[in-house]
C-alpha cells in the first residue's frame, strides 16, 4: 500500500512544468545561447589574433617573419624529400644507409659484465729478460 | 517510450533521419529534435536539480553539447537514449561539482493544474488543514529526494516520474538492469521511511 502511495506521489511530480510559454520560447532562447557561445569562442582568441596581426605589421618583424616562414617551408620540403627518397629506396630493395650494428648496453644485460681478469703466467721468464732474444 | 506525437509542420520522420539531415548540413533539422525533447529533458533535469534556473542552463548546455557531438552518435542505440544520457551525465556532473546547489520548493513556483492540486489534496486530506499539509508534504518529498544519491535519484526520476522501463533506464545509465532495480529498491525504501507519517495514514 505504501509503495502504491509513494508511486502516486512521485508520479504527481511529472506535472510540475514551467508552463507552455517557457517551452514556446525555448528554441529562440537556445538559438541566442548558441550564437553567444560562438561569439565567446571567437572572442577568446581575438586578443592573440590582434597581437599577431600587429606584430606582423611592424617593419623589422615583417621581414623576419617572412624569412622565418620561408625557412620553415624549406625545412619541411627538405625533410619531406629526404623521407620520400628513403622510402623509394626501400621500395626498390636498395638501402643507401647500411644497417647500424646493434649496440648492446651493459644495463640491458641485467648483470654488469666485468672485463676479463688479467692472466699472468707465473714461473716463466719474462721475454725482456731472455738473453737469446735480441731486440 | 510514449508514442511520438508530431507538431504542426514537423517532418514525420524518425530522430535518426533528422540527425542524418543535420550531419549533411541541414542544421535547422536540429530544431525539430530540440522541440521533440525539450519538455522531457526539462523534466528529467528539473527533478534532479529541483531548481528552474539551473535546469534552464543545463538544458541549453545539454542541447548544445549534443549538437557539437552529433557526429559521434552511433546508431546502435536510439537517439533519445543517447540524448537522455548526455542530459543525465551533464546534470550529475553539475551536482557533483556543487556549483549552485539550490533546492527550492518546486511546486509552489511552477504551474500545477487543478487535477494535480486535487490529487495532492487527496493525499494530504487526512491531516485536516489541507493547504498547509500539502505544502509540508511537497517539502518533505523534495527534501527526501534531495537526500538520495545522484544515481538513486536518477533511477527514481526515470522510473517513477518519467515512467520508463528498467531496460531503458539501464541503457541510459550505462549499467545493468539489476543495478537499476537495486537502486530503485533502496531509494523506495528510504523514501517510504522518510515519508512514513504521510504514507501510513
Amino acid at each position: 500500500m505504501n509503495e502504491q502511495k509513494l508511486q502516486k506521489l512521485l508520479r504527481l511530480k511529472k506535472l510540475e512544468t514551467p508552463g507552455q510559454d517557457y517551452f514556446d520560447g525555448f528554441l529562440a532562447e537556445f538559438h541566442r545561447y548558441q550564437q553567444a557561445q560562438m561569439l565567446r569562442q571567437a572572442a577568446k582568441w581575438e586578443p592573440w589574433r590582434a597581437w599577431f596581426r600587429e606584430f606582423l605589421c611592424r617593419e623589422p618583424y615583417r621581414t623576419v617573419a617572412s624569412c622565418g616562414a620561408v625557412a620553415v617551408v624549406t625545412a619541411l620540403l627538405v625533410i619531406g624529400l629526404g623521407n620520400f627518397s628513403r622510402h623509394s629506396a626501400k621500395q626498390s630493395g636498395f638501402a643507401r644507409t647500411p644497417a647500424m650494428p646493434k649496440v648492446r648496453l651493459v644495463s640491458d644485460s641485467g648483470t654488469t659484465e666485468q672485463p676479463p681478469a688479467p692472466r699472468y703466467s707465473t714461473g716463466q721468464t719474462p721475454l725482456s729478460y731472455d738473453k737469446t732474444i735480441a731486440f | 517510450m510514449a508514442e511520438q506525437t508530431f507538431r504542426p509542420g514537423e517532418p514525420q520522420i524518425p530522430d535518426e533521419a533528422l540527425v542524418d539531415q543535420v550531419l549533411q548540413g541541414e542544421v535547422s533539422a536540429y530544431d525539430w529534435l530540440v522541440l521533440r525533447y525539450q519538455e522531457r529533458l526539462y523534466a528529467v533535469i528539473y527533478h534532479m536539480t529541483a531548481n528552474h534556473e539551473d535546469t534552464n542552463d543545463l538544458l541549453m548546455e545539454t542541447f548544445d553539447k549534443a549538437f557539437r557531438r552529433l557526429s559521434s552518435y552511433k546508431k546502435n542505440s536510439s537517439f533519445y537514449t543517447w540524448i537522455y544520457r548526455i542530459a543525465l551525465n551533464h546534470t550529475v556532473n553539475h551536482l557533483n561539482r556543487g556549483r549552485k546547489r539550490r533546492y527550492d520548493l518546486s511546486l509552489n513556483e511552477l504551474s500545477v493544474d487543478e487535477a494535480t492540486e486535487q490529487e495532492f489534496a487527496d493525499l494530504s486530506a487526512v491531516t485536516g488543514a489541507q493547504a498547509a499539509a500539502r505544502v509540508e508534504l511537497q517539502n518533505k518529498l523534495n527534501e527526501s529526494l534531495k537526500n538520495l544519491s545522484e544515481s538513486q535519484r536518477a533511477a527514481v526520476v526515470l522510473f517513477d516520474i518519467e515512467g520508463m522501463g528498467h531496460a531503458e533506464i539501464a541503457k541510459i545509465m550505462h549499467c545493468s538492469e539489476g543495478t537499476v532495480r537495486s537502486r530503485l529498491h533502496y531509494a523506495h525504501r528510504y523514501l517510504q521511511k522518510a515519508l512514513a507519517s504521510w504514507l501510513n495514514k
